[in-house]
């Protein structure tokens, strides 16, 4: 049915949105940024967004700066040279050009303060120093820059070109990458040893010294159908005793415009509504037996039906994932021991937070239901001695339930805490945490909230928001870390979430694009 | 129209609305209609900010230009709104969009889910989809209620220009309207 939108009617509805859309007001500039500026007669305040279209001209005038800064240093010492030598004085300011060690209360802890935009997106840690692949998709967050899908895919990826290294983490290079991989490669630590993957046709190589590298015999990771645009991620490994397993997931995102059989490009709108040649649908996704449907929300009419059959969708375990924006996704279970790698599909679903008690592997999905019949929302506990063959122990109890997948279990053995397992819970992009401890992987309490990023370190859990540290030997009690001043206090941040660049080291990452300073941070050994 | 703009009991408070003593005063009573105002023309929160920023220094350093206190208000939304749209423009430059100059959207005008409404999302994604110029005249019209001549005035077009940019703005509202499938 149409509806007749008169004059009035029409108005009334936009004075509607106008006035929703100026319900709240953001906190900056505030009125003391506003008026200092004015007060330095229009003195402009720091561009902390650091957008590239005002960062280009920034650059032009800041190499005006240097150079000009470089000629007085360079008159000046002339100057000096002709003056007798004073006495040198030792700074306040401890010297953040390099790494700088700081005693705290948790051993020493060594920080390294990075120009924003020379720091690489995703950088892990090798024998010579660093190393980032940025040829494929980083850690770091992402916009639709234009464009009718107005979204803020903060999903923690974003696409860039190339392979560097570093020795220092302050100056890089582009190198060789370091494997004949093709395409899009990623790197990740599978306990002393580094490996590396391409993201596109899924092959691997790894080294425990990061010069010597050998293929792994990764099983098959072909797409369904040669129309798709096949990528393979691998997760995070838990390491048992002889058998590591590695969360391995293969996904590509559907070609909507043929698929939809429209011309051009069909604008999906995040939220569930997709817009065809201008006209929108609300949609929700429907998966009956072998057939996931793209369902007009409000008529109930199929606008696409993929048959699993035709599709070759009948093994894949998620078939349509994420709405609107779907994606054909297959998740299975790599599981190494020594040179034997072997890919498994576990009952238990993707998103399940693996860990390793100390005994055996624990598998843990705690999420809401969807429907009101769907009675647990996919929740439960698997437990594994091997990696290969899991058993379904009932749902977990005492952990509330989350809408998102997004979950860590950390050893809480090895990090002398006082459960067994740690699971660590974190929206999608935040860094606020929610840790719960459990002995069997079925009963959990939590232990505590923090309003930070928590890595399990040698020393135990650590906390990162900056420019707060805090640390806990059991999960329950966090004491704030004291650092030297001039270190990370008084830093604006706007960073994206902290991200583990090696065993011991954190990379506090500022939001992408945004001109300011990176974090490195190395939990020394030494305590 | 949502409500007059001369009306406002700036009049008097503007006697001293420009000088040192008050500026904080000054600045606190415009600052957050600005910045609705600009957000509703760049449909960017950071960037609303850098336009007000600039639009309150504008002010401060031609105060003196200002000679009928009565029409500081108008004055400064003309200030922001010109700069708003001068930042979009820039924004959507080759270059900008080259560098790919991330752009935030609230959180709330991003997700469908938070403005379950469909009504105001097929408004939301059509206004969205204006040009500038034309959001420029929508909200100073039909949100702060100024009359198409004191608009035109602000934005610093033809009257008939207004009129027109009004009118392509509503018909594509009203399209998207009209063609939501509710």
């Amino acid at each position: 049915m149409t509806t007749t939108w008169t004059d009035d009617r029409l108005d009334a509805e936009i004075q509607r949105f106008l006035g929703l859309r100026s319900h709240d007001v953001p906190e900056h500039p505030s009125v003391a940024q506003i008026t200092q500026a004015m007060r330095a007669d229009g003195g402009r305040r720091p561009d902390l967004r650091g957008r590239a279209h005002r960062v280009v001209p920034a650059l032009v005038t800041a190499a005006l700066i240097a150079a000009l800064a470089a000629s007085l240093v360079w008159v000046g010492a002339q100057r000096r040279a002709t003056e007798t030598p004073r006495p040198s004085v030792t700074p306040h300011e401890p010297d953040l050009s390099g790494w700088t060690t700081f005693d705290t209360e948790i051993g020493a802890l060594s920080w390294l303060r990075i120009p924003d935009r020379v720091l690489k997106p995703g950088i892990f840690e090798t024998p010579d120093g660093f190393a980032a692949f940025t040829d494929g998709f980083a850690v770091g967050t992402a916009w639709s820059v234009d464009g009718p899908v107005l979204g803020r895919d903060y999903v923690g990826q974003i696409p860039v070109t190339g392979y560097e290294e570093s020795t220092d983490g302050r100056t890089w290079e582009a190198a060789a990458p370091p494997v004949p991989g093709r395409g899009p490669l990623r790197h990740i630590r599978v306990g002393q040893d580094h490996w590396v993957w391409s993201v596109s046709d899924g092959t691997a190589w790894r080294s425990s010294d990061y010069r010597d590298w050998v293929e792994v015999d990764l099983p098959d990771s072909a797409p369904p159908t040669d129309d798709l645009e096949w990528g393979l991620l691998l997760g995070r490994p838990i390491v048992g005793d002889s058998t590591t397993v590695i969360p391995m997931a293969e996904s590509a995102p559907l070609p909507w415009n043929e698929l939809l059989g429209v011309e051009g490009e069909p604008t999906l709108q995040r939220g569930g509504r997709v817009v065809i040649d201008g006209r929108i649908y609300p949609v929700r996704v429907e998966q009956r037996g072998s057939v996931a449907a793209l369902v007009d929300a409000d008529t109930g009419r199929d606008l696409l039906a993929l048959d699993g059959v035709t599709f070759d969708l009948g093994t894949f375990r998620s078939g349509l994932q994420g709405g609107a924006e779907g994606r054909v996704e297959r998740h299975r279970l790599l599981v190494v021991e020594g040179d034997r790698v072997e890919a498994i599909e576990p009952d238990w679903a993707p998103g399940t937070a693996v860990g390793w008690t100390g005994e055996r592997f624990v598998a843990v999905r705690h999420l809401a239901p969807q429907t009101p019949d769907d009675e647990g929302g996919g929740s439960g506990v698997w437990e594994s001695t091997d990696g290969r063959t899991w058993s379904h122990l009932g749902l977990p109890e005492g952990l509330h339930e989350s809408s998102d997948p997004t979950s860590e279990l950390l050893d809480g053995t090895e990090a002398s805490l006082s459960a067994p397992l740690v699971l660590i819970r974190r929206a999608p992009g935040a860094v606020d945490s929610v840790i719960y401890g459990s002995d069997d992987g079925q009963s959990w309490r939590q232990l505590s909230a923090t309003a930070g990023a928590v890595f399990s370190l040698e020393r135990g859990l650590v906390s990162i928001r900056p420019p707060d540290i805090s640390h806990s030997d059991d999960g329950v009690a966090w004491t704030e870390v004291t650092t030297r001043p001039g270190a990370m206090a008084g830093e604006p941040w706007f960073g994206a979430p902290p991200y583990r660049a090696g065993p011991e080291t954190i990379v506090v990452p500022t939001e992408p694009g945004v001109s300011w300073l990176t974090w490195l941070l190395r939990f020394e050994a030494d305590r | 129209v949502v409500s007059s703009t001369r009306t406002e009991a700036a009049a008097t408070a503007l006697e001293h609305a420009l000088d040192e003593a008050t500026l904080d005063g000054f600045v606190r009573q415009h600052r957050d209609r600005l910045i609705q105002l600009a957000r509703l023309v760049c449909l960017d929160q950071s960037d609303a900010g850098d336009a007000v920023q600039a639009a309150f220094e504008q002010a401060w350093r031609h105060r003196a230009a200002l000679d009928d206190r009565g029409r500081l208000r108008p004055w400064l939304d003309r200030i922001v709104v010109r700069e708003a749209i001068r930042i979009d423009r820039r924004r959507r430059s080759p270059l900008a969009r080259f560098f790919g100059g991330p752009r935030e959207i609230p959180p709330e005008l991003v997700d469908a889910r938070a403005t379950p409404d469909p009504t105001m999302t097929a408004v939301r994604i059509a206004y969205e989809q204006l040009p500038a110029d034309q959001r420029a005249v929508i909200a100073l019209h039909l949100h702060l209620g100024y009359t198409i001549a004191e608009t035109a005035t602000i934005v610093g077009a033809p009257l008939e220009t207004v009129r027109s940019r009004l009118r392509h703005g509503r018909e594509r509202i009203r399209q998207a309207l009209e063609e939501d499938p509710r």
